[in-house]
């Protein structure tokens, strides 16, 4: 039976949960969805324990709120959607914990690396560093921006597909994601000589 | 110039294929075992409440809290009792002549036989009853007779009535027969003065000066 409930797409195996709630639909979709989430999550937040736990409580209230789910939607978005949202609740607290000074609006700032990030071109084509590098500038943009980059460059997503998760247009999806690519490449222009 | 905004993936093509190569971050191995204790121990029960505690009354918690704390201020130190403490806001109050019990209770017929009894014939043996009645007062109330000159009031005025140039602290004194020394009055007007009690200490005075002068004679004709 677990064999043929692996072949189920993701609605048909959440359905399947909500019905008969079968724990082995739930734990299939666990194990589908677990790896991309976090990889997701710590792009997003940058901290290796913190995006586990994260993880952890997305499935824990997909587990206890599967009833939520309605199947004219895609299970991904909606469970990239819990994780998204828990993601910006972990920043948040984080900023709050933080704060130190008052600052003037995120638009108008512009990030820098900071000099002692300044590496010379052969070692910035080490992929590690490079990765390194990327990562740290990835979580100098500014999170709504962080957001939509990541879902749609490391995570692959369709524009419709982060319009869903982020519930807006796909207008300002591909606006947003033009404007956190500038943002980024601004803060890389070391390695990319511009 | 009719730029398509939005395809510009061209532009971003070194970023967009570095944010590709990214190495994947995998969860770790035991995330099922440890997702599964916690559902199976209902661990989750704790997020669960946590949830559902929240409420617009946590944000408002400190605000209520600052606000019955300063509704309980001025209950229970309204700012119009000020002017009660200070004394000098205060209209003075008249002030009753309280004469002390000890010498309320001294016998009327003392005073009187002091003043009456004459002093010439059985002169040891009045001068040992007066010693001992002396005696008497200086334990009870003769102590608290002021016999500093600040104190000191003219008795013959105060029972005839002339209150002729007399200072607070000598009304003050005479109001109070005497019996309290007086410094700091707070102020007070000191009003109707006792003339039963001014009459009193007169007679114990004027024994006590007799007596004196008696043993001042006799010191002289020894």
């Amino acid at each position: 039976m677990i064999n043929d409930l692996d072949k189920l797409k993701d609605e048909d195996l959440i359905k399947e949960f909500q019905d008969n709630n079968t724990i082995q639909a739930y734990e299939i979709l666990v194990k589908r969805y677990k790896d991309p989430l976090t990889n997701f999550v710590f792009r997003f937040v940058g901290d290796r324990d913190a995006c586990t736990d994260i993880v952890q409580d997305t499935m824990i209230k997909f587990y206890l709120n599967k009833d939520s789910y309605k199947s004219f939607a895609k299970f991904s978005t909606w469970i990239y959607t819990i994780a998204g949202n828990l993601a910006k609740n972990e920043l948040k607290r984080r900023r709050r914990r933080s704060f130190i000074s008052v600052s003037g609006d995120d638009d108008e700032r512009t990030p820098q690396i900071e000099d002692k990030m300044y590496i010379s071109p052969e070692r910035a084509a080490d992929n590690s560093i490079k990765s390194d590098i990327v990562q740290k500038a990835l979580l100098k943009v500014k999170p709504v921006y962080r957001e939509v980059v990541i879902l749609r460059d490391i995570e692959n997503l369709s524009y419709e597909e982060i319009a869903e998760i982020t519930e807006l247009s796909i207008g300002t999806v591909k606006s947003r994601i033009n404007r956190g690519r500038t943002q980024l490449q601004k803060l890389l222009k070391k390695i990319y000589h511009e | 110039m009719n730029k398509n905004f939005y395809n510009e993936d061209e532009k971003f093509k070194n970023l967009i294929n570095d944010l590709k190569d990214l190495p994947k971050v995998n969860a770790p191995d035991d995330f099922e075992f440890k997702l599964m204790m916690k559902i199976q121990n209902g661990q989750f029960e704790k997020m669960k409440k946590e949830e559902k505690s929240f409420s617009i009354f946590k944000f408002l918690a400190p605000a209520l809290g600052i606000s019955f704390a300063a509704i309980m201020l001025f209950v229970l130190f309204p700012f119009n009792n000020i002017e009660d403490i200070d004394p000098l806001m205060q209209e003075p109050l008249p002030y009753q002549a309280n004469i002390s019990q000890q010498a309320a209770s001294i016998p009327n017929s003392i005073n009187e036989e002091k003043i009456t009894e004459p002093f010439a014939s059985k002169e040891t043996a009045k001068e040992n009853s007066l010693a001992n009645k002396a005696g008497q007062l200086t334990q009870s109330s003769v102590n608290q007779i002021p016999l500093n000159p600040r104190n000191n009031v003219n008795l013959d005025d105060a029972i005839s009535g002339n209150k002729v140039s007399r200072g607070n602290l000598e009304r003050g004194s005479l109001v109070s027969s005497g019996q309290d020394q007086f410094g700091f009055n707070e102020f007070l007007v000191l009003e109707q003065p006792d003339s039963a009690s001014a009459a009193r200490h007169k007679a114990i005075q004027d024994s006590i000066k007799e007596s004196r002068k008696k043993k001042l004679n006799q010191k002289l004709s020894k």
